[in-house]
């Protein structure tokens, strides 16, 4: 792979690009942990604000009306300050602005509802997907996109379909990082979505392991998940990806190619319905691996060996049984690799 | 399995798409000139190595399973010479691929692993009475071998996360002669130190994320001790974690610079201070102290993140 000089010596040469304007685009793009450290802080802010308000004007939270009028101008003024930011003091307020109003308009819904309903979820994700395309600040997207994905997640769990949940945010996620170069102007915004996209996808799947008996943090029964259809759409949604792939590059298989990839295809397909959420974490890896994209590959083997683990746990099949299951794929395994390195020696030898 | 370049060359890319110095039309060339796509060799090995390492594991993992599952149908000597043979056929992989770098490291970690399963059915067998952290210290005592023959970071992580199991459960069964973080915070920093002074003698240790996992979990482990000490009023952790503050703002500032480093030491002093303040302010939740604790926030956050940015631009200069 080029590096960002050569890259841009290359266009140069092949004309792409204008060398004259080259220098507007010199600006300091924070590597992740700073932006996590700016999110932290912003979170922490907005904790101790809800603190002043509720010790300051208390009986403000006996009012749904007058915490969501609040909410909405905090909200309101956090886009204005974030907009008009130069400075990272500017940016911090406004972040912990903006999420002490979130938080208040939570609480106004909470006491509104008494419980949270389908009808409060749904109004809660859709403000999350709006402040997440509005708001003019990646690390303001990236949270607001990890709480639209949260809270679907809850608005499909009252909507009795949360079997199908992690497909659809995977199936959307995946498009949104193999398309990101092609949405003009877009790409740092698109980007900051789908990443706090992945992190709730990836909360939602490490949470179901270990749910108890379908209950939440809100202690009210839900529907728990169907792990046969989650699963099964999780890799329907791998294989349309892989296809996309190899249509993108236009690599042309041989059949043992093909017959090596249903292998490895239905390898997965019998770990993923043992140990639950495999295909999830293996399609955000293949797509890290695919962009070359070194958080998103980190994040796939987190949650990867997450789920592995938790297959220890997984009650419904005895320790014997997990044992022959686990060997019986580990074999197979290994002789998928076996096939593939001759696969490709043949491919090499025919080249030459 | 990621190219090295990669962060860099795709924020340049898309900095000229975001800023129009690119044309909508020639994305997708630049994108085949910026070789961020892989090609079909790259596809082989990367589904080759996944395939392996992950049937490495499993195959590991399986044995250890059926060790668990103490199944009744076998008996003893056969399942002893079960997991004795895998040993050894572990061990004669790693001999004779030697000089294939996945196949060596991957039979020296699923040997380590049988060693542990080895020692478990041994307990098991023979009843030893031993306590839970005896298995996995024994099991990290054991394996010192295979560590160092194994010039691979990885392994040495694994050693290390032994050791941190065997240190929590044996604060867990003694709690009164040692406290959980205490332990697990001395032996993640010692094991930073050594692993960061020998890096630059063994090159295969010097992996940064393995460094900085270190750094994290030391500063996790760190930061409790800190709060302990200072809501329980005892001196000696608050000095200590002052020390350690010290230390890793002098290591990674003056001696060799390391932002993730620094932004995770920015983040401990932010949570460090803001507790200060807490413990310090006569009426700790009136809605002055919680207008105190955000602007202390915003304050801190600011500077530090300022302080890093400009950090990363001089070591780009």
């Amino acid at each position: 792979m080029k590096n960002s000089i050569e890259l841009i010596e290359f266009l140069k040469q092949s004309e792409l690009i204008n060398p004259l304007h080259l220098n507007d685009s010199e600006e300091l793009i924070s590597p992740w942990y700073i932006k996590v450290l700016m999110g932290f802080c912003g979170w922490l802010a907005a904790i101790f604000t809800l603190g002043f308000l509720g010790m300051g004007i208390a009986s403000l939270f006996d009012s749904p009306i007058g915490l969501s009028v609040l909410g909405v101008l905090m909200i309101g003024g956090s886009f204005f300050i974030l907009s008009s930011a130069k400075s990272e003091f500017i940016e911090h307020i406004g972040l912990a602005v903006s999420f002490a109003g979130q938080a208040l308009i939570v609480f106004a819904i909470f006491i509104h509802s008494e419980s949270m309903e389908l009808f409060s979820w749904a109004v809660l994700t859709l403000m999350c997907c709006f402040l997440s395309s509005l708001m003019p600040s990646y690390i303001h997207r990236v949270m607001s996109a990890y709480f639209a994905t949260l809270c679907f997640s809850f608005f499909m769990f009252e909507a009795q379909l949360s079997s199908i949940f992690s497909s659809i945010v995977l199936f959307v996620v995946a498009l949104m990082w193999l398309y990101e170069f092609t949405f003009s102007q877009q790409i740092r915004k698109l980007q900051s979505i789908a990443y706090g996209a992945v992190f709730g996808l990836l909360q939602f799947k490490t949470s179901i392991l270990f749910a108890q008996h379908g209950q939440t943090w809100a202690l009210e029964s839900l529907p728990s998940v169907n792990q046969w259809v989650d699963e099964g759409l999780n890799v329907l949604v791998l294989l349309f990806i892989l296809n996309l792939l190899i249509k993108h590059k236009k690599i042309l298989l041989d059949d043992s190619q093909k017959w090596l990839g249903l292998g490895i295809v239905l390898l997965l397909c019998v770990g993923t319905f043992f140990a639950n959420g495999i295909v999830s974490g293996i399609l955000i890896i293949v797509i890290g691996f695919a962009i070359q994209n070194k958080i998103l590959w980190g994040l796939g083997i987190i949650s990867a060996i997450i789920n592995l683990s938790s297959y220890y746990y997984f009650l419904d099949i005895s320790l014997l049984n997990k044992s022959f299951i686990l060997g019986g794929l580990g074999g197979a395994s290994l002789i998928l690799a076996f096939l593939s390195k001759r696969i490709s020696e043949q491919g090499t030898h025919h080249e030459n | 399995m990621i190219d090295s370049n990669a962060t860099e060359t795709r924020q340049t890319l898309a900095d000229l798409i975001e800023h129009k110095l690119l044309s909508e039309q020639d994305v997708p060339e630049a994108i085949t000139i910026a070789e961020i796509y892989r090609s079909e060799q790259q596809w082989q090995n990367f589904m080759g190595t996944m395939l392996f390492w992950f049937g490495s594991i499993a195959l590991a993992f399986s044995l250890i399973f059926f060790i668990a599952a103490n199944w009744q149908e076998i008996g003893l000597m056969s399942k002893f010479a079960l997991i004795e043979v895998a040993m050894l056929l572990a061990m004669f992989a790693y001999v004779k691929f030697k000089k294939n770098d996945i196949i060596r490291q991957a039979s020296l970690v699923v040997s380590m692993l049988f060693v542990g399963g080895l020692m478990a059915l041994f307990g098991q067998t023979y009843q030893t009475g031993a306590d839970p952290w005896q298995l996995f210290f024994n099991w990290a005592i054991v394996t010192i071998p295979w560590v160092l023959i194994s010039r691979f970071s990885v392994m040495w992580l694994i050693w290390v996360a032994l050791l941190n199991l065997s240190l929590s459960l044996f604060s867990q069964t003694f709690g009164s002669y040692l406290d959980t973080n205490w332990a697990l915070f001395l032996l993640n920093s010692f094991a930073l130190v050594v692993w960061q002074t020998s890096a630059k003698k063994y090159t295969w240790l010097n992996k940064p994320w393995t460094i900085n996992l270190l750094a994290l979990v030391s500063a996790y482990f760190g930061l409790w001790v800190y709060l302990d000490a200072l809501f329980l009023d005892k001196p000696l952790g608050i000095l200590i974690w002052c020390i350690w503050a010290v230390a890793m703002f002098y290591v990674y500032r003056m001696w060799l610079l390391n932002v993730f480093m620094l932004a995770v030491w920015s983040l401990s002093i932010l949570v460090a201070a803001n507790a200060l303040l807490i413990r310090v302010l006569p009426n700790s939740f009136d809605a002055f102290s919680f207008l105190l604790l955000t602007f202390l926030t915003i304050g801190a956050g600011t500077f530090l993140t300022v302080w890093l940015k400009g950090l990363i631009k001089e070591a780009q200069a």
